[in-house]
C-alpha cells in the first residue's frame, strides 16, 4: 500500500513548472495591462507629447512689396539675403577669425576682435550680404562663424529714386519716403506653418501639417519716369557745381493729371547704405542739418519771391479788377507803405518795397509789370484786389495748405497774414510773408496750365496685389480761375521767357513759359540777407501744356543769385527732357 | 484567403511606401522651386540694375552718345497728286 502515498505528494518538476508557468502569466498580464495603459488609457496624452516633440511651428515672413516706375522698371524690392553671425564661446582665434573676415567684409577688424571676444552667445558680424560674399566666409570653415537667410531690399536704381522711394532700416521697416507712407500695405501678412519633421529635420509626410500661407505685400506703381528723374538730378548735381549752392530741388508735374514724373533733389544719398555725400551732414552735429535726406520738395517751406505775382496778377484778372492792358500810370521803383519805411536801410522799420532793377517813374501795363517783374507794380495790382481777395486766392491755388500728395510729412506752407499787420498783403502779393513748398508752386502753375483746374499731386498711380488685381489712384481736382484768366496767364508766362527775365528757360522748338523767383533768405537774427533763394517755375508748351517743372536754387553764389541766372538753366534742361520723354510735339519756333 | 491577406497587406505596403517616397520628392520639388523662384528674383534684380540710366549714361558718354535733342517732327504731305492726262488741253486728241 505505499504507491498511494507516493501518489498524493506533488512532484517538484510540476511545482517549477507551474511556478514558471505563473510567473509568465503573470509577466503577459502585466504586459497586457502596460499595453492596455499605454495605447488606451494614455493613448491621447502621449500622442500629444509625441506630436508636440515633432511638431515644428515657423513664421512665413510675406514678400515685401516691389515699387516700379511709370515704365515698369523696378525702383525697390526684397530679395533673400545671409546674415553672418558668430558664437563667440566657440570662436578659437577670435584675433585671426576678426582679421580673416575683417578683410573679406571690408569690416573694421577692431570692432570684429572686440564682437568676437564678447561674452555674449550669439553677435552679428554683417548683417544681408550677398551669397556670394557669405559663401566666401563660410568657406574658410571657421568654427563658431554661421550664416542665415534674411531678406534685404534693394534699390537698382540706387540715389536716383532716393527722395520717391526713401528707405527701409536694417529690419525691413519703412522709414521715409514711399516706403513709409505705404509701409501696412508694402510689408504684406505673415503667414504660419506648423508640420511634423523627423530628426533629420525633414518633413514627415502624410504627418500633420498645417499651413497658413503669407500674403506677399502689395506693389506699387508710381508716375516717376526713371529716365526723367536722373537727369534732373544730374541737372541738379551740375547746379551745385556751378552756382556754388547749399541744395537744389527739381519736381516735374503732368499737368492734366497730376503725376509727379521726377522729384528729385541734390546732395543726393544712397537708399542702400543710408549715406550721403553731402558735407554739411558729415560736419554737422545736430542732424536737422543734415539736407539730403530730407525731400525739400514736399517739406520745405521757402518764400517763392517772384513766382508768386503769378497768383496776384491771375486774382486780378479773374476778378475783373485789371486787365492785360490796364495801365498803372507812374509806377516807382521803390514804395513805402509806412512812412520813412526806406530811409531805415537795415529793414527795422518793416514797409519798404523796392524793385529789382532801379528803374525811373513810368507807366507800365499789366502785361509789362509781370515780364519785367516789378514788384511795385504787383503791390498796386494787388491793392485793386483787397487783402481778403488775395488770401482767398492764394489759398484756392494751394498755398498755405497741403496738397494731400502721398508722401510723408508734407508741409502745409506758412501764410503770414497776422491782425493789425499793415504790409502783409504787399509782401504776400509779392512772395514775401507766404512760405510755400516747391510742390505747392509747381502744382499752382500747373493749375494755370490745365485751364484752371488744380489738381492734386500724386505719385502712386496704381497698386498690384497677390492676386493680380489693380487699384487705380483716384484724381481730386477744383477749379481756381476760369480757362480764359488762365490762357490770358500762359501767355504773360510765354512774355516772361521771350521778352524778360526768364531767357535762360528757352528750349528750342517750344514755346515755353514761366516765372523766375528771387527771395532773399532771413538770417539767424530774422532780418533779410543778401543770400537767396532762387527759383523758376514754368510749363510748356504755352499752348497746351504738358508739364510744369519747379526749380528751386539754395543759396547760390552771388553771380547766380538770381532766378533767371541759376534756377532758369536747371528748368531748361529738365523740361526738354520732360517734352522728349512724353513725346509732345513741338510748337514754336526755333530761338 | 489568408494568401488574399497577405497580398493585400504586402500592397498597402508597398502604396503607403510609394506615397511617403512621393511625398519626399514633392518636397525636394518645391524646394527646388523656390530656389529657382529666388535665382528669378535675383535675374530681375541685375536686370533693373543694369538698365539703370545711372550705369547706363556714362557708358552712352564714352562711346560718344549724346541725349537726344528736342524731338524733331517731319510732316509728310499725302495729299494725292492730280494726274495730268495727256490731250486734256486739246493736244494729240486724235492718237
Amino acid at each position: 500500500m505505499a504507491a498511494p502515498k507516493a501518489a498524493r505528494r506533488l512532484q517538484p518538476s510540476k511545482v517549477r513548472v507551474a511556478v514558471i508557468g505563473l510567473a509568465v502569466v503573470a509577466a503577459w498580464m502585466g504586459m497586457g495591462y502596460r499595453l492596455f495603459q499605454i495605447q488606451v488609457v494614455q493613448a491621447a496624452d502621449l500622442a500629444e507629447q509625441g506630436l508636440n516633440q515633432r511638431l515644428v511651428s515657423r513664421d512665413l515672413a510675406p514678400q515685401r512689396g516691389k515699387i516700379f516706375d511709370r515704365n515698369g522698371e523696378l525702383l525697390a524690392m526684397t530679395v533673400q539675403a545671409q546674415s553672418i553671425y558668430a558664437v563667440p564661446g566657440q570662436v578659437e582665434e577670435p584675433l585671426w577669425v576678426a582679421q580673416q573676415i575683417g578683410g573679406l567684409l571690408g569690416a573694421d577688424t577692431d570692432v570684429l576682435y572686440q564682437r568676437l571676444t564678447s561674452d555674449r552667445d550669439f553677435v552679428y558680424i554683417k548683417r544681408q550680404v550677398e551669397d556670394v560674399v557669405a559663401d566666401e566666409v563660410l568657406g574658410l570653415e571657421i568654427r563658431g562663424v554661421y550664416s542665415h537667410p534674411e531678406p534685404t531690399r534693394i534699390y537698382p536704381a540706387g540715389a536716383v529714386a532716393s527722395h520717391v522711394t526713401g528707405f527701409v532700416n536694417i529690419d525691413g521697416d519703412g522709414q521715409e519716403g514711399l516706403e513709409l507712407v505705404y509701409e501696412g500695405e508694402l510689408r504684406g501678412t505673415p503667414g504660419k506653418a506648423e508640420f511634423e519633421r523627423d530628426l533629420q529635420g525633414r518633413v514627415i509626410p502624410q504627418g500633420y501639417s498645417r499651413i497658413v500661407p503669407a500674403i506677399p505685400g502689395v506693389d506699387l506703381n508710381t508716375t516717376i519716369d526713371l529716365p526723367l528723374q536722373y537727369q534732373a538730378q544730374q541737372a541738379c548735381v551740375l547746379a551745385l557745381e556751378q552756382t556754388g549752392a547749399i541744395s537744389c530741388w527739381v519736381v516735374v508735374l503732368a499737368v492734366e493729371t497730376g503725376e509727379v514724373l521726377a522729384m528729385v533733389g541734390a546732395p543726393i544719398f544712397d537708399p542702400q547704405t543710408r549715406q550721403t555725400q553731402d558735407p554739411l551732414c558729415e560736419q554737422a552735429e545736430d542732424p536737422v542739418a543734415c539736407r539730403a535726406f530730407s525731400n525739400f520738395t514736399v517739406r520745405g517751406i521757402y518764400e517763392p519771391g517772384s513766382t508768386q505775382k503769378l497768383i496776384t496778377v491771375a486774382a486780378a484778372l479773374e476778378e475783373g479788377e485789371v486787365s492785360i492792358g490796364t495801365v498803372f500810370h507812374e509806377v516807382p521803383d521803390e514804395l513805402e507803405l509806412r512812412d520813412d519805411a526806406c530811409r531805415f536801410a537795415d529793414d527795422e522799420l518793416y514797409g519798404c518795397y523796392r524793385d529789382f532793377k532801379n528803374h525811373a517813374t513810368e507807366d507800365m501795363s499789366v502785361a509789362q509789370i509781370f515780364t519785367r517783374s516789378s514788384n511795385i507794380g504787383t503791390i498796386k495790382i494787388a491793392e485793386t484786389l483787397g487783402q481778403d481777395r488775395l488770401i482767398q486766392y492764394i489759398e484756392a491755388f494751394g498755398l498755405g495748405s497741403k496738397t494731400g500728395i502721398d508722401y510723408t510729412a508734407e508741409a502745409p506752407g506758412i501764410l503770414n497774414f497776422e491782425a493789425g499787420c499793415e504790409t502783409c498783403w504787399a509782401s504776400a502779393a509779392i512772395g514775401y510773408s507766404v512760405a510755400v513748398t516747391p510742390l505747392q508752386m509747381a502744382a499752382a502753375y500747373a493749375a494755370i496750365g490745365n485751364d484752371g483746374i488744380w489738381t492734386t499731386p500724386h505719385i502712386v498711380s496704381s497698386k498690384t496685389d497677390v492676386d493680380g488685381e489693380t487699384q487705380v489712384a483716384g484724381m481730386q481736382t477744383r477749379r481756381v480761375v476760369s480757362s480764359g484768366t488762365a490762357l490770358l496767364m500762359r501767355e504773360l508766362l510765354a512774355s516772361v521767357v521771350e521778352k524778360g527775365t526768364g531767357a535762360a528757360a528757352a528750349i528750342d522748338g517750344y514755346r515755353v513759359g514761366g516765372k523766375t523767383g528771387t527771395a532773399n533768405k532771413l538770417g539767424d537774427d530774422g532780418r533779410y540777407t543778401e543770400t537767396t533763394r532762387a527759383s523758376f517755375v514754368g510749363m510748356a508748351p504755352i499752348n497746351d501744356p504738358k508739364v510744369v517743372v519747379a526749380v528751386l536754387i539754395d543759396a547760390p553764389s552771388f553771380d547766380y543769385r538770381t532766378g533767371g541766372l541759376s534756377a532758369a538753366p536747371v528748368f531748361a534742361v529738365v523740361m526738354k527732357q520732360a517734352l522728349h520723354r512724353l513725346g509732345v510735339t513741338p510748337d514754336g519756333d526755333q530761338r | 484567403m489568408v494568401l488574399i491577406g497577405v497580398v493585400a497587406f504586402l500592397g498597402l505596403g508597398f502604396a503607403r511606401t510609394s506615397l511617403d517616397r512621393s511625398a519626399f520628392d514633392l518636397a525636394e520639388l518645391s524646394k527646388a522651386i523656390s530656389e529657382e523662384t529666388a535665382m528669378n528674383r535675383q535675374m530681375n534684380l541685375e536686370i533693373a540694375r543694369l538698365v539703370n540710366p545711372a550705369r547706363i549714361s556714362p557708358l552712352a558718354e564714352e562711346l560718344g552718345l549724346v541725349i537726344p535733342d528736342t524731338t524733331k517732327q517731319l510732316l509728310v504731305d499725302l495729299t494725292p497728286e492730280i494726274p495730268v492726262v495727256a490731250g486734256a488741253e486739246g493736244e494729240g486728241k486724235n492718237q
